[in-house]
């Protein structure tokens, strides 16, 4: 075997798992037609140096050697998966572009962005991608955000182990940065008398591990968060935040896991229903709204969460909801581009701040942490009037008396 | 969202003229797309009929239409006016004029729907089509007499050669009888552009942009005066503003300046696109990406249910009425099974272009070896009766089920030059159908 | 008078071979092929350069000459020579005990000649190397073989030839011998192209026509017979398995999955012919055969897409009421002054392409004994164009601001050469534009192609630069690419579409046979490209 193994290296023939096979045939169905470059948020800010979808799929489809060969341009893709979509033969590019990154983690680990390897870091220090505040900072901070807000404080409910629970799972981005986030994700389940816990030292989803390459950790980690949860006997997870959503729901399908995973719009929608919504949100004054579409839920999960919130809003009373040109293009902070790309994240955040003015609204929600804090930054350095909320935030100071 | 009165499977042009027309009759529409067809595939111009079945070329498509109506009684054209010529030519130019309202606010469509024109390409040759947006319809070949035609390329665009394009100019202009003076060619570059493998939509971004294109003007002004030229080709004008920029270069370089039609995926074909969509949006129809029809539910010859795919999700969705505007094969309406053609969402059966189904028939059979001439497998697909409303298995229709566009069996769009005009005649009728169908 | 030492008729990789070897030895040579270089069967094989251990039993002396010829050949054609490594899949205890019997005398013999050994792999371990193999089989057996570009080869020997001094010309149709009193003295050609015919002298004749040998032959008055077998392969638009399969067809015999390069070849069928080889064609019939043998050990092969059907004809020595796969492989070189009383004749039957350099040695140990020439032969020590050094990629490709990827298709196409290739690109960036973008085929590479390599046709380029033989099969770079041929040749606008359009069927040709899956919208896009925008369809004469 080693005689083989030799002859593969010298002729750089790489074998496949048959699921990299399958996505891999799946990328020579590239065509060339070129549409998804006009629709690549990446290629527009950036053709100089970025071949686009098409240019991955080209190297990636016709390549006889080493998948190496394109370590600059693959750690360019946001994988907002936009490409896929327009595509006529739906080439998975966003896929290769994660099996790559993870064969040049294991194979040429010199190759992988010095800034993404750091945040690796954090997850073997802290289980989560950031840094997390320490207790005090944490719990003035919690304090400061809740109060600008207008919201009441709960403590997290407990997971234990009783039947018919609901595990509610936060998110490094809602743990770490965004805290109001998770306190809002906890009164809302609070307000619809969800029995809900939050699981004991629960660790990142694993969906920027993977992004970075490393599948064995992302694997691990995925792999005994969900052994948790059935030890816990959680059949039920929701979460906030729209990676941590596709991330989980891809995760309990490929380690074959009973449970199910849903993003709290899919749950309000489905299991607590609109009247009950539009009943209880009672709150807060006229306000005009319109929703950016995190891509992984639109693209990676499924449209239909989309509907959901929409109707979630336009439910709501006293809440004027307006659709955005483009809402459904990333905002730039996709595929960990903000830590290595920074300039063409921010010229892809540009754009979606151009589409934000047009609409002319008091706030812009959407249900993910990440596009939150891109978008707050971008409002923010451009002075621009507009408030930007989580949507579970949103929703919650629709809930309650501020 | 779990009920429409007119659920619109595909997003294409016919998709989109059919939700259009059924929600102008007051209902409320819903259109699925997943995302990816035919139509963002095609040239930006309106087709409506140059070379019908078994013909030459006809300079009057309305002609042309007659002339088919005649000779080919199972082309969808003959069908939406019950055979009958005149039915047929006032349906088309009823539903084309419809076409040219509805995209109005975001296309200029020019011409004549009793005149085909020619139009050069990128290609080095020449289309036959009857409307085109101001900026292609600028440079039809018929207002080419006595001129000095300046073909600009860029160095390192990838896929034009504006030599090439200069010979290939002389070539149309005398197949054609044009007096055309002279084609030369010219090679422009900008520090702002790659040196190579620049793509069309780069470009076009770049036309969009103020200063480039004055910088551009400027640069053509030189170039016109040198080798005075009196119309200047450019392969693209913008992709957002193309007549506004056509306006700021042919002031700067003080001549008639016109854009070339190229082939799929084409810059003015994406953008008719984008602006159909938005324009039906504009009329109240819902249009919703990322949802693929993957079954339905029936009851008495009445399509109660289509399931919708998004993702991992399985949603039903109740419908009053139905239209299948699917498409062929780049669009997915059609698929292969064991060699044969199969209807991608009802199991409808499949029929050839002359109205017989294709039963058994294997795909190698609808072909024909050489590659320029006419292939039966393009006129494969569904068989409409003349409400629109294909035909199942059982012989007859479902009751409250049409279909509009290149899923209809009956018509080589390639061969004829009927793409859109199909799409919107046949779009518009299915529509108008689909409504009528619900007021009853 | 244009008298020549030697005429060289055919230009496959014997021809070529010839050719170059006659140059390097200082005769002056001419080479005529009525096509294109490698049009023949050297084109249409699989491209595998066996060391012959198959033969060692029967001819041992044929199967040494196979091993020190690919040792050869990877020296000299190193940047187009790459190894893969195979799995032979076995599926049934029948099969096995007949493998048995090969693996054993097989395994002897590499021992002995320090070859790539054989292993045998358990189902598992053969999976685990490669996941597309059915779970059915039984066992694996391992071993590796040697690979080259037979249109490179043949290019790059003519170009050898040409350096030292040879001319070279294509599309160029010998139509008559010479001949005066029992000796040959030259030939008449006619040019394809223009229809210019004239006469060409020289002392000796080298008949290296292939399938066409007795043809020529028939010319000088010599009849000849070869065993003409048709062989087919389907070529598929990628890889599909990582590993080269082989596996029992299902009339008994062998068939094979090789990857090569961006694609992969299924092959090959043996029908023995009786008509002009020209008019052999590969029928639906044997590409199902192909398929279905194929799909008990690569079960997934019924859905990949098929690109091309190719055939080629195998000009086998005579030898009759044995299966193809009996007929020995080693080559018989006729001097026909001996044989019938022609002078200055000589022609060459059988052959395989490993062996084609020591075909033409001893082919041209002949002519200069004939000519009484004495020069050593060398064309086993000089290195082919691109061949004379190493390629750094990473530094080409930052160099010229190409991705490494395109820099490395070129390489395996020109080897050292990349580097002069890329260094026009200093002039003129623009060249540096991929006109084929499924296989990275820069405008610059296609120039060369057009400019040093006998490029006259776009058929030429898809050979010299695997343009067109991508998923798209010529859709988006079949027009961008005669353009440049127009503008290189000086051609008319009508001229280029009519070599556009012959391309385009040419193309056509593999997938009218069978077409399914995602290649049916990628038929339905090349149709409205080219007829319904691009009007190639138009059927009014085109009057020049």
């Amino acid at each position: 075997m080693e005689h083989i193994s030799k002859i593969l290296a010298e002729e750089d023939i790489s074998v496949f798992t048959s699921y990299e096979a399958e996505v891999f045939s799946q990328i020579e169905n590239c065509q060339n037609c070129s549409l998804c470059i006009t629709y690549c948020p990446v290629f527009k800010a950036t053709s100089q140096f970025y071949p686009g979808p098409r240019g991955i799929a080209d190297e990636l489809s016709r390549n006889v050697r080493e998948f190496w060969q394109t370590k600059d341009v693959v750690y360019m893709c946001t994988l907002c998966g936009r490409c896929q979509e327009v595509c006529p033969k739906n080439v998975p590019v966003p896929e290769a572009v994660k099996l790559i990154r993870a064969k040049i983690f294991v194979q040429r680990q010199n190759l992988v962005p010095e800034q993404l390897r750091k945040l690796l870091d954090n997850i073997s220090r802290y289980g989560y991608i950031f840094e997390p505040m320490d207790r005090e900072e944490r719990v003035e901070s919690v304090r400061g955000r809740l109060e600008r807000l207008g919201l009441p404080y709960i403590e997290d409910a407990p997971l234990d182990g009783s039947k018919g629970k609901v595990a509610y799972f936060p998110g490094c981005q809602a743990e770490t940065r965004l805290l109001e986030v998770k306190e809002a994700g906890k009164l809302v389940l609070a307000k619809f008398n969800v029995d809900y816990g939050i699981p004991e030292g629960w660790k990142c989803c694993g969906l920027p591990v993977r992004l970075i390459g490393d599948g064995a950790t992302a694997d691990t980690l995925q792999k005994e968060f969900f052994r948790g949860m059935k030890d816990a006997g959680v059949s039920e997870i929701v979460v906030t935040c729209a990676g941590c959503a596709s991330e989980l729901k891809n995760a309990a399908k490929r380690l074959r896991q009973q449970i199910t995973v849903r993003h709290l719009v899919e749950y309000l929608f489905e299991e607590v229903g609109i009247e009950a919504i539009r009943e209880k949100a009672t709150h807060g004054g006229k306000v005009r709204v319109t929703l950016h579409e995190p891509c992984h839920l639109s693209r990676h999960v499924g449209r239909y969460v989309i509907e959901y919130a929409e109707e979630i809003l336009k439910a709501l009373p006293n809440v004027e909801y307006v659709g955005m040109e483009s809402a459904d293009e990333c905002c730039g902070a996709g595929g960990l581009l903000k830590f290595h790309f920074p300039s063409i994240a921010g010229k892809i955040r540009s754009e979606k701040l151009e589409k934000i003015l047009e609409a002319e609204v008091d706030f812009v929600v959407t249900p993910c942490p990440l596009c939150v804090v891109n978008i707050s930054e971008g409002v923010t350095r451009r002075k621009i009037g507009i408030s930007v909320d989580d949507l579970t935030v949103f929703l919650a100071r629709r809930l309650y008396a501020g | 969202m779990l009920e429409a009165e007119v659920l619109v499977i595909g997003g294409g042009i016919a998709g989109l003229v059919a939700a259009a027309r059924a929600a102008d009759e007051g209902l409320e529409v819903l259109v699925v797309d997943k995302g990816s067809g035919a139509t963002y595939q095609s040239a930006g111009v309106v087709d409506v009929m140059a070379y019908p079945p078994s013909q030459g070329l006809f300079l009057n498509p309305l002609k042309g239409v007659e002339v088919t109506v005649k000779t080919a009684p199972t082309h969808p054209y003959a069908i939406i006016g019950r055979g009958n010529e005149e039915e047929s030519v006032r349906r088309v130019k009823e539903a084309v004029e419809y076409f040219i309202d509805l995209t109005s606010s975001g296309i200029r469509l020019e011409g004549d729907i009793e005149r085909n024109v020619i139009l050069m390409n990128t290609i080095g040759s020449f289309k036959v089509t009857c409307l085109a947006p101001h900026t292609i319809f600028n440079g039809k070949v018929d207002d080419l007499s006595d001129a000095s035609l300046l073909i600009a390329g860029f160095r390192g665009l990838l896929g034009f050669n504006p030599a090439f394009c200069a010979s290939g100019a002389e070539y149309i202009a005398s197949k054609f009888n044009v007096n055309l003076k002279e084609a030369m060619y010219t090679w422009l570059s900008h520090p702002r552009l790659r040196k190579f493998n620049l793509t069309f939509i780069e470009l076009a971004r770049m036309m969009d942009d103020d200063e480039f294109r004055k910088e551009l003007g400027e640069a053509l002004r030189k170039a016109v005066a040198e080798r005075e030229a009196t119309h200047i080709a450019l392969p693209t004008l913008g992709f957002e503003s193309p007549e506004e920029n056509m306006k700021v270069i042919e002031e700067e370089a003080d001549v008639k300046v016109f854009e070339l039609i190229s082939p799929p995926p084409s810059i003015p074909g994406q953008r008719m696109v984008k602006i159909l969509e938005e324009c039906v949006r504009k009329r109240k129809v819902r249009v919703i990406r990322g949802y693929k029809a993957a079954g339905f539910r029936e009851e008495n010859m009445r399509v109660k249910e289509i399931i919708l795919e998004s993702g991992e999700k399985k949603i039903p969705v109740r419908v009053g009425a139905c239209i299948l505007a699917t498409g062929k094969f780049i669009g997915g309406g059609l698929t292969e099974e064991e060699d044969m053609v199969k209807e991608a969402v009802f199991g409808l059966p499949v029929y050839d272009g002359r109205g017989q189904p294709l039963d058994e028939r294997k795909i190698p059979k609808l072909l024909v070896r050489d590659p320029f001439s006419q292939q039966p497998l393009i006129a494969c697909g569904v068989k409409v009766n003349p409400q629109m409303k294909p035909l199942t298995l059982r012989g007859k229709p479902y009751e409250n089920l049409f279909a509009a566009g290149s899923i209809i069996s009956g018509y080589d769009y390639v061969k004829e030059r009927s793409g859109i005009g199909v799409a919107a005649a046949t779009g518009y009728f299915a529509g108008l159908n689909a409504a009528y169908c619900l007021k009853r | 008078m244009n008298a020549y030492d030697v005429i060289v008729i055919g230009g496959g990789s014997t021809g070529t071979s010839i050719a170059r070897d006659c140059a390097m030895r200082g005769l002056k040579t001419i080479l005529f092929e009525r096509k294109d270089l490698a049009s023949g069967a050297t084109g249409a094989c699989a491209g595998m350069i066996s060391g012959g251990v198959k033969y060692a039993l029967q001819e041992p002396d044929f199967a040494e000459m196979c091993t020190r010829e690919v040792v050869y050949l990877s020296r000299i054609a190193k940047h187009i020579v790459f190894r893969t490594p195979i799995l032979t899949a076995i599926l049934t205890e029948e099969e096995l005990k007949l493998r048995e019997k090969f693996v054993d005398t097989y395994g002897t013999l590499t021992r002995k000649r320090q070859a790539s050994p054989i292993l045998i792999l358990s189902p598992r371990e053969a999976r685990k190397l490669e996941p597309k193999l059915s779970p059915n089989i039984i066992l694996a057996a391992y071993f590796d073989e040697m690979f080259i570009d037979p249109f490179r080869l043949a290019v790059l020997t003519a170009l050898s030839a040409k350096q030292h001094g040879a001319e070279i010309r294509t599309y160029t149709e010998v139509v008559d011998i010479l001949k005066r009193n029992g000796e040959v003295y030259g030939v008449k050609v006619r040019d394809r192209l223009t229809g210019k015919e004239e006469e060409v002298y020289g002392k000796i004749v080298v008949n290296a026509a292939g399938a066409w040998v007795p043809k020529i032959s028939r010319m000088a008055g010599v009849s000849q017979t070869l065993r003409l077998n048709k062989g087919t392969h389907v070529v598929f638009d990628r890889r599909i398995t990582g590993f080269g399969i082989i596996c029992r067809a299902l009339d008994g015999r062998s068939v094979y999955l090789f990857p090569h390069e961006t694609g992969a070849i299924l092959g090959t069928t043996a029908i023995d012919i009786f008509t002009d080889p020209d008019d052999a064609e590969a029928t639906y019939d044997e590409v199902e055969y192909l398929i279905s043998s194929m799909e008990m050990a690569v079960p997934s092969i019924r859905e990949a897409r098929i690109v091309r059907v190719m055939c080629g004809v195998r000009p086998l020595i005579a030898q009759w009421w044995i299966p193809e796969g009996d007929v020995t492989r080693n080559f018989k070189v006729i001097d026909h002054e001996e044989r019938d009383g022609v002078k200055g004749l000589i022609s060459v039957e059988g052959g395989k392409l490993v062996v084609c350099r020591a075909m033409a040695e001893k082919i041209t140990d002949l002519v200069c004994e004939k000519l009484g020439r004495e020069a050593a032969c060398r064309t086993h020590l000089e290195p082919l164009p691109g061949a004379e050094g190493e390629v750094d990629l990473n530094k080409l490709s930052l160099k010229y601001n190409v991705s490494p990827h395109t820099v490395s298709r070129l390489a395996s196409r020109q080897g050292a050469l990349s580097q002069n290739i890329l260094a026009c690109a200093e002039s003129d960036p623009s060249a540096l534009t991929s006109v084929c973008l499924c296989e990275s085929v820069t405008e610059a590479e296609l120039r060369h192609a057009i400019r040093g390599e006998w490029g006259k046709t776009l058929e030429d380029l898809r050979r010299r630069t695997r343009m067109g033989m991508g998923p798209c099969q010529g859709f988006s770079c079949a027009y961008k690419a005669a353009a440049i041929l127009a503008e290189e040749r000086g051609m008319s606008a009508s001229e280029a579409f009519r070599e556009l359009k012959a391309f385009l069927t040419e193309r056509c040709k593999g997938h009218s046979i069978v077409l399914r899956g995602s290649q049916l919208s990628e038929w339905e896009m090349t149709q409205a490209a080219y007829n319904c925008v691009g009007s190639m369809d138009d059927v009014t004469p085109l009057e020049d």
